[in-house]
C-alpha cells in the first residue's frame, strides 16, 4: 500500500517535528529515520485523544470525524487525511493537530513592521478571539512566535497572504506544530519567581498558575509548564521560598507529563489541594510522583485520563490509590473510605539498648561487663582463667552481615575465625562438633589468649538479661570492637553478639557456657563505634558483688577434679608426664599461669631433667 | 644372680603395671563422664537443628502456634523489647511485620548441669537474615534457653537482635 505509506510518513513528519522540540538534544533527521514510523502511531493516538478538546470548539463536524479517525486506526489504512480537521478556507497546506497543542508561527519578512502593529492587524482579523503571541523573537528578517490554541493556529494559517501591509505586500503566515528548546536561564527563573510570587496568596498559601506562559510578565518567553525544565524549576522555586504551600492550581497548561517529579513529598511537604483542570495527562500513573502528597481535594476533570474511566467508582479508587486522604474530587465530596481493618504496613518496633528481666540484676551485669572486657582487651587474658567455671564450655561461629561478603570491595576477612567456626549448618561430623567446642576453663581461656588483641566500645553495648534466677543468669552482650595487630593495615572494626549463662561462684559469678559470634560492623554502625571518648569508667561504688577475679581468689585451692584436669593441661602444654606437671603446679600453689610460666623459664636453661618428659 | 635381677625386674614391671591400673582405673571413670558429655553436646547439636527449622517454620508460617514452642513463664527479648509470658509473646510476635528468615550460622551446647540442677538445658545461638514484608534483608543474631520439660522441648528465653546501629528506630 504505498499510498498508505506516503500519508504515514508526511503525518510522521508533520507531528514528528513537533514531538521533536520537546526534546533539548538531538538530532532531528537521525531520530526521525529511526523512530519515525513508531512516533507516529504515538501521535496518531494522542492527536486522537486530544481531539477530545478541540470537540468543544468544533461544531457538527466532530462526532463523524471521531468515528472515521477510529476505523481509519482500525483498519490500518484510509485514503487522504481523514484524520485532519476539514479544511477550512483555502488553504495551501493543511494544518494538522500537533501532540503538544503548541504551535509556531513564522512570518517571512515580519521585522519591517513593529510589533504591535502585527498584533494588532492579526487580532483585528481574528476579534472577537483573544490572542496572545508568545515567546515573539526576531531572526534576522524572519519573526516566530508561538500560540497555544489550535483555533488560533488554523485561523493563522487561512489569514496567510491575506492582509495587505502598508509596503504593499501580502503577509505570509507559516503555521507548524512545535515549540522551542527553554533555556532556563537564572534571569528567567528570577523571572519566574517574580511572577509566581505576584500569583501566590499567603492568607490562604495558594499558588495560582493557571495559563501560565500566557502570564503578561512572561509572554516574551516560553514557559510553558509542560516543558519539565519549566515545572522542575517552578517546583525548586517553591520549595525554596514558599515550603508552606497548600493548594495549587495548575488550569489549563496543557501538562502531559508529572512522571519526571522527583522528592515531591519533601519539596512540597503539605501540599492539601491540587487543581489540575483541562492539561492533557493522560494516564493516571503520571500521579504516582506525588502520591506520596497529603492531598485531600483533587480537581482532575478535562484531562483525557478521566475519559478512561467507564465508571465513576473504578475512576475514584484509582485517584484513592495515590492519595488515600484525597476527600473532594472534581470538587464533589467523596464518601469516606472503606478500608480493611488488617494494616498491611506493620512497623518494627523500636530499638532498645537495654533490656533486664530483673532490675537488681542491673550492677551486676554492669560491673561483670566492665571487669571482664577490661581483662578481655589487656594483652594478657589469663586471668579471664577466674572469671570461668572450671567446666565452661565455650564456641565461636562467625558469619558476614548481609551486603557486606566477603567480596565486597573494602570488607575486612574474618578469616582468623574461619577456622574455629562451630557452624553447624557446615560442621555435621560429632567428633569435630564436639572437638570444636572448648571444654573447660583452660581450653576455654587458652583459646581466648590466641584470639586476636581487641579493643570494645563499651558505648556501643546493647545487653539483655533474659534469664536472672539464683542458680543462674543469662546475658547477651552486642557490641564493636577494634581487632588490634592482626596483620590488617587499619584495624578492623567487628561487631560481636555473645551469649554468656553465668553462675553463682564463691561470692562472685563466673561464666559456665558462652557461645560468641563475631561478625563485621556495617558502615552504618561503624559511623558509631567509638564516638564517645573513654573516661575510663569512672569506678562503680563498693558493692556487695564481686568481681570475677574476686570470686576466682575465694576458690584459690582447686579441688581434686580440678587438679587433676589443670595436670592434664599443664602435660599437654609443656609435653611433660603427669608426674611433674603435678609437682610444678604443687610447687605454684596451683597457679596455672606462673605454673607454666616456671616451666618455660626452666625448660629454656635447660634445667628441667629430661625424666620430666619420659 | 641373674634370677634375683629378673625378679627385681619382674617386680618393677609389676609396680608400673599397677601404677598403670591404678591410673587406668581413674582414667576410665573420666572416660565416662567425658562419654556422657560428648553424648549430650551431640544431642545438644542435633536437637538444636530440629529446633530453629521448626521455630522459624512456625514464626514465618505459622505464627498463631508459637505460644507452644515457650515455657508458660517464657521470656522473649526482641531487640531490648521485653515480653513476658507465652500468650504475651504470641501477641507482640503476631504483631510483627511478616517474616522469612534464612539460616546462615547455628551454634549449640549443652548448659552446666549445676546450673540447672541437672535438667536437660540447651543453649542454642543462630545468625542469619530476616526479610520484613519482602523488602531488603536485615542480619540477625538470635539466642534461645531450651529446657526439657516433660517431654515437650520448651523456651525458657529468646533473646533476638537486628545488626543495627543503635540509632536506629526500625
Amino acid at each position: 500500500m504505498p499510498k498508505h505509506f506516503n500519508r504515514h510518513q508526511q503525518q510522521s513528519w508533520t507531528n514528528d517535528r513537533g514531538n521533536e522540540r520537546d526534546k533539548r538534544y538531538g538530532f532531528k533527521n537521525d531520530r526521525f529515520n529511526k523512530k519515525g514510523p513508531k512516533k507516529d502511531w504515538n501521535n496518531a493516538f494522542r492527536a486522537h485523544l486530544e481531539d477530545e478538546d478541540i470537540d468543544m470548539g468544533i461544531d457538527s463536524a466532530t462526532s463523524s470525524r471521531n468515528i472515521k479517525y477510529n476505523n481509519r486506526r482500525g483498519r490500518g489504512g484510509g485514503q487522504g487525511r481523514q484524520g485532519t480537521p476539514p479544511p477550512m478556507g483555502n488553504m495551501r497546506r493543511k494544518l494538522l493537530e500537533g501532540p503538544s497543542s503548541w504551535y509556531k508561527i513564522t512570518l517571512p519578512h515580519g521585522d519591517k513592521f513593529d510589533k504591535a502593529f502585527i498584533h494588532k492587524s492579526l487580532s483585528d482579523k481574528l476579534a472577537p478571539t483573544e490572542f496572545w503571541p508568545i515567546a515573539w523573537q526576531v531572526y534576522g528578517t524572519t519573526v516566530i512566535f508561538y500560540v497555544d490554541d489550535f483555533k488560533i493556529a488554523q485561523k493563522l494559517s487561512n489569514l496567510d497572504r491575506q492582509i495587505t501591509l502598508p509596503n504593499g505586500f501580502r503577509l505570509s503566515i507559516r503555521v507548524n506544530s512545535g515549540t522551542p528548546n527553554v533555556d532556563m536561564t537564572a534571569a528567567l527563573k528570577e523571572k519566574i519567581k517574580l511572577v509566581m510570587a505576584k500569583r501566590y496568596n499567603s492568607v490562604t498559601k495558594a499558588l495560582d498558575l493557571t495559563r501560565f506562559h500566557a502570564d503578561p510578565d512572561l509572554q516574551d518567553n516560553f514557559c510553558a509548564l509542560f516543558k519539565p525544565i519549566v515545572f522542575l524549576a517552578i517546583v525548586d522555586i517553591i520549595a525554596e521560598n514558599i515550603p508552606e504551600l497548600e493548594a495549587l492550581n495548575l488550569l489549563d497548561n496543557k501538562i502531559q507529563a508529572l512522571s519526571f517529579l522527583k522528592n515531591v513529598d519533601k519539596k512540597l511537604p503539605n501540599l492539601k489541594i491540587l487543581h489540575v483542570s483541562n492539561n492533557k495527562i493522560r494516564e493516571m500513573s503520571q500521579f504516582d510522583t506525588l502520591q506520596d502528597l497529603p492531598i485531600v481535594d483533587l480537581m482532575l476533570d478535562g484531562n483525557p485520563v478521566c475519559n478512561k474511566f467507564k465508571d465513576k467508582p473504578k475512576y475514584i479508587s484509582e485517584v484513592r490509590k495515590r492519595f488515600p486522604k484525597c476527600m473532594k474530587l472534581d470538587g464533589v465530596e467523596l464518601p469516606p473510605p472503606i478500608s480493611f481493618d488488617i494494616q498491611e504496613e506493620h512497623r518494627l518496633p523500636a530499638f532498645q539498648q537495654t533490656f533486664l528481666c530483673n532490675s537488681e540484676g542491673g550492677s551486676i551485669v554492669r560491673q561483670f561487663l566492665e571487669q571482664y572486657f577490661l581483662i578481655y582487651d589487656s594483652d594478657n587474658r589469663q586471668p579471664l582463667l577466674q572469671a570461668y567455671h572450671e567446666k565452661a564450655t565455650f564456641s565461636l561461629t562467625m558469619d558476614y552481615p548481609y551486603g557486606y561478603s566477603k567480596d565486597t570491595k573494602g570488607v575486612s576477612w574474618l578469616n582468623w575465625y574461619a577456622t574455629d567456626n562451630r557452624n553447624l549448618m557446615k560442621v555435621t561430623d560429632p567428633n569435630r562438633r564436639s572437638k570444636l567446642l572448648k571444654q573447660g576453663h583452660l581450653a576455654v581461656v587458652s583459646f581466648l589468649q590466641e584470639m586476636p588483641l581487641t579493643k570494645h566500645d563499651i558505648h556501643s553495648f546493647s545487653v539483655d538479661l533474659s534469664v536472672f534466677t539464683p542458680q543462674m543468669l543469662c546475658l547477651v552482650v552486642t557490641g564493636m570492637f577494634k581487632e588490634l595487630k592482626s596483620g590488617h593495615k587499619i584495624p578492623p572494626l567487628r561487631y560481636f553478639y555473645r551469649t554468656l549463662v553465668i553462675v553463682p561462684a564463691g561470692t562472685g559469678f563466673c561464666i559456665a557456657n558462652e557461645e560468641l559470634h563475631v561478625s563485621n560492623a556495617t558502615p552504618s554502625q561503624a559511623k558509631e563505634a567509638f564516638k564517645v571518648t573513654v573516661n575510663l569508667a569512672p569506678t562503680p561504688p563498693p558493692s556487695v558483688v564481686s568481681s570475677p577475679v574476686q570470686a576466682a581468689s575465694v576458690a584459690a585451692t582447686p579441688d581434686e577434679s580440678t587438679k587433676q584436669e589443670m595436670v592434664k593441661q599443664m602435660a599437654s602444654h609443656s609435653g611433660m608426664n603427669l608426674e611433674w606437671s603435678f609437682k610444678c603446679l604443687e610447687e605454684t600453689q596451683w597457679d596455672f599461669q606462673r605454673a607454666l610460666l616456671t616451666f618455660q623459664n626452666l625448660n629454656a636453661q635447660g634445667i628441667v631433667p629430661a625424666a620430666a618428659f619420659v | 644372680m641373674k634370677q634375683q635381677i629378673m625378679i627385681n625386674e619382674l617386680l618393677s614391671r609389676l609396680k608400673t603395671y599397677l601404677n598403670c591400673v591404678c591410673l587406668g582405673k581413674y582414667e576410665i571413670k573420666e572416660n565416662k563422664t567425658m562419654d556422657d558429655l560428648k553424648t549430650k553436646i551431640d544431642q545438644a547439636c542435633r536437637v538444636a537443628e530440629e529446633f530453629t527449622k521448626l521455630y522459624y517454620e512456625t514464626v514465618d508460617k505459622r505464627r498463631h502456634l508459637l505460644s507452644r514452642l515457650y515455657l508458660d513463664t517464657g521470656l522473649l527479648s526482641w531487640n531490648g523489647n521485653g515480653v513476658t509470658g507465652n500468650e504475651n509473646i504470641l501477641k507482640f510476635v503476631i504483631e510483627l511485620p511478616t517474616s522469612e528468615h534464612t539460616i546462615n550460622t547455628l551454634d549449640a551446647q549443652p548448659v552446666l548441669e549445676s546450673a540447672v540442677n541437672g535438667q536437660l538445658t540447651f543453649v542454642i545461638q543462630v545468625t542469619g537474615t530476616v526479610k520484613y514484608q519482602d523488602k531488603t534483608p536485615k542480619t540477625f543474631q538470635q539466642n534461645f534457653i531450651i529446657t526439657a520439660h516433660g517431654d515437650k522441648w520448651k523456651i525458657v528465653s529468646d533473646c533476638f537482635r537486628l545488626q543495627e546501629p543503635l540509632t536506629a528506630n526500625t
